[in-house]
């Protein structure tokens, strides 16, 4: 027997076994933690600090580099064309795959909708915010989604501490002018950031704060049911075609469904408490900022001062209730680097990355936001085309074009790297349906500041110099001229 | 939505189940197979794969619970295709679970599989009789083909902690199928 065949033997494992297992089934030593009084205190503080609008301060003397020495490529900027991201209906298609970078950290539920443990909330529109955002701590490797930002205010709060007003990033092509025409939505959401979430904001090219909570879908897919929109008190399902038929349909009053969403969270809970596993905490965590140890403390000064970079906060597991840790990663300009201070909200343990920028070095450093805004530019007014893709038949479906931040023996490095992402349908004789099939290209270019050099490089040539490592797992190699398989269509 | 309405659905061949099936388990399946792919496309594609064995497969099945069933599918058709583009794509934390693994074959071991009755049997007995910590985190590893550091996180463990732990079960799950006349 070889080790390949027993691992694949491990299939015969019992399924209960695995249940256990599960990564999302209940941990043993799981505390139930509940600070409500912290909560309020964090959605307080969240309220009263002020919109922050970030305009990046960070390249006061910026690097001269050279110009580029080959005939740049392209760009299109597809992330202006959000009707190619979200409009073609198909159930499987969803863009990027966003959980990668945080992969490690994030415990997903099991189980969607209007279940137990989400936030669950009957709100009404405030306002929606008119500019385009994009996450920034999202895998970018695919056309980041693009975003739009509807000001909620709660009616009632059926499940979880959801403020009085929120924010609900929505992906665009999602919202349209009838969108306010709506008078209320039953939405199950998940909570995206805390204090001072911070979002690109694509339409005026900046780095922004928000000061309220910010909710979205846990999945990034708004079409399967997380929303139940009413018009005149009664479920119109136009802007949401699927939607969850066990608990509304047309006809249905808003009282009445809200009667049916409490019974179903009612029910799911003690389904949930039968069972003895739970995909994540019944009951909404939230934490307490309001550190006890001086370590701690420091920590966080330190992260909320935007003149030290901007720290992107994200919680690690916050379904998970035995370690909740706040993490902080820098980001200069919209790129990401290295360095990471994560506090553990439970211990207050501080633990920081090897990996650190200093002042000093921020003030010289090379502008890879900028270069890359020039290169969007520049394939705005050309469309690229990708080094390794026969494109004969295929749809351009993404491009984007994003930087990041390398520190090598002291020495910083800013790769900018483009992605282009085709779509292809054929016809499968195997399976007999039509399948989707997705095309991954992409090409690199290095500003090494420390040699005044901007050249383009091959990923071999990236690792060689990062001596393996990939950080970010932005440098992973995908298959070049490969069919990956997207969906089917029977 | 039920599992067992998600299977039903299935069952009336009606394609609503492969977006519930998404829509409940995809997280869950890409999971897996991201652990052992370490590739996000990779992971989707082979989670696609899975709805469409799911498709193909029920009926006649008819799972009781869904998740380990897509989960079975899943990991199967991840470590398939992890075998077969390993020499052009390294997943270094995969490839630590298969030397772990590597461990409980003898030198000189044939190539021959021992008998699947004998070896499901054995395999569940064992893993049974562990201590529930000592199973769950030996699961995660050789079923999940979760990381270290991930299942020390999980399980509010140190990192060596989980390893000695790994170690030990290792050496028992070795001995133990000597005795039971296991021989791989």
């Amino acid at each position: 027997m070889t080790k390949d065949q027993l691992l694949l033997s491990f299939d015969l494992l019992d399924e209960q076994y695995i249940e256990e297992a599960s990564p999302t089934a209940a941990k043993p030593h799981r505390r139930r933690i509940q600070l409500v009084r912290a909560a309020t205190c964090a959605v307080l503080i969240a309220i009263l600090v002020p919109a922050i609008l970030l305009v990046l301060p960070l390249f006061r003397t910026p690097t001269e580099v050279p110009p580029v020495v080959y005939d740049p490529p392209t760009i299109f900027n597809a992330l202006e064309s959000p009707e190619l991201l979200y409009g073609n209906g198909n159930p499987f298609v969803v863009g990027d795959t966003t959980e990668v970078v945080d992969f490690s950290d994030t415990t997903e539920p099991l189980s969607k909708g209007f279940g137990h443990g989400y936030y669950i909330v009957h709100a009404e529109i405030i306002s929606i915010l008119p500019d385009v955002y994009y996450p920034l701590n999202r895998s970018p490797n695919f056309a980041p989604n693009a975003y739009q930002l509807i000001r909620f205010r709660t009616l009632e709060a059926l499940h979880g501490n959801v403020p009085e007003e929120f924010l609900y990033l929505m992906p665009m092509g999602v919202v349209d002018n009838s969108f306010d025409s709506y008078d209320t939505f039953i939405i199950s959401m998940g909570l995206r950031g805390t204090e001072n979430y911070i979002l690109r904001n694509g339409s005026k090219q900046k780095l922004e704060a928000f000061p309220l909570l910010l909710f979205a879908d846990p999945n990034n897919c708004p079409e399967i049911g997380n929303f139940i929109s009413f018009t005149d008190g009664v479920f119109n399902e136009n802007v949401f075609h699927y939607y969850d038929t066990d608990l509304v349909q047309p006809g249905y009053t808003v009282e009445y469904t809200l009667t049916r969403v409490k019974e179903r969270i009612k029910e799911s809970k003690q389904e949930i408490e039968d069972s003895g596993y739970y995909s994540f905490p019944i009951d909404i965590l939230t934490y307490s900022t309001d550190f006890t140890t001086e370590e701690a403390r420091a920590a966080f000064a330190y992260v909320q001062a935007f003149e030290n970079g901007v720290f992107v906060q994200s919680i690690c597991s916050y379904f998970d209730a035995a370690y909740p840790t706040l993490t902080y990663t820098r980001y200069i300009g919209e790129c990401q680097t290295e360095e990471v201070i994560s506090i553990n909200l439970e211990t207050e343990e501080v633990t920081y990355s090897e990996v650190r920028y200093s002042e000093e070095e921020l003030r010289s450093i090379v502008n890879v936001s900028e270069y890359a805004a020039n290169l969007r530019e520049k394939y705005a007014a050309q469309l690229p085309v990708p080094p390794h893709t026969d494109t004969q038949g295929k749809e351009l479906y993404s491009l984007n074009v994003f930087g990041w931040y390398l520190k090598i023996d002291g020495n910083i490095y800013g790769i900018v790297k483009t992605t282009w992402l085709y779509h292809e349908k054929r016809y499968d004789e195997e399976y007999h349906c039509n399948v989707l099939y997705r095309y991954y290209d992409d090409s690199f270019i290095l500003l090494d500041a420390q040699n005044l050099t901007v050249r383009e490089v091959s990923r071999d040539e990236l690792l060689e110099l990062t001596g393996g490592q990939d950080f970010h797992n932005y440098i992973h190699q995908y298959r070049y001229n490969y069919a990956y398989k997207a969906g089917y269509f029977f | 939505m039920q599992d067992c309405n998600i299977v039903e659905l299935y069952w009336q061949r009606d394609e609503k189940a492969i977006k519930e099936t998404a829509e409940k388990y995809g997280g869950y399946c890409y999971r897996i197979a991201y652990n052992i792919l370490y590739s996000d496309l990779d992971a989707e594609e082979c989670v696609n794969d899975t709805y469409v064995k799911a498709w193909e497969s029920m009926p006649p099945a008819k799972p009781e619970k869904l998740s380990t069933y897509l989960g079975k599918l899943t990991r199967h058709i991840a470590l398939n295709r992890y075998i077969h583009d390993r020499a052009q794509k390294r997943n270094k934390a995969a490839d630590l679970v298969f030397d772990e693994i590597a461990e409980l074959i003898p030198d000189g071991a044939t190539s021959n599989l021992p008998d699947e009755v004998a070896l499901k049997d054995v395999i569940n007995r064992f893993v049974g009789a562990l201590p529930s910590l000592t199973r769950v985190v030996f699961v995660r590893r050789y079923w999940y083909v979760s990381t270290i550091k991930n299942i020390a996180k999980d399980y509010g463990l140190s990192e060596s902690n989980v390893k000695v732990m790994l170690l030990r079960t290792r050496n028992k799950f070795k001995a133990f199928l000597e005795k039971e006349g296991i021989t791989l």
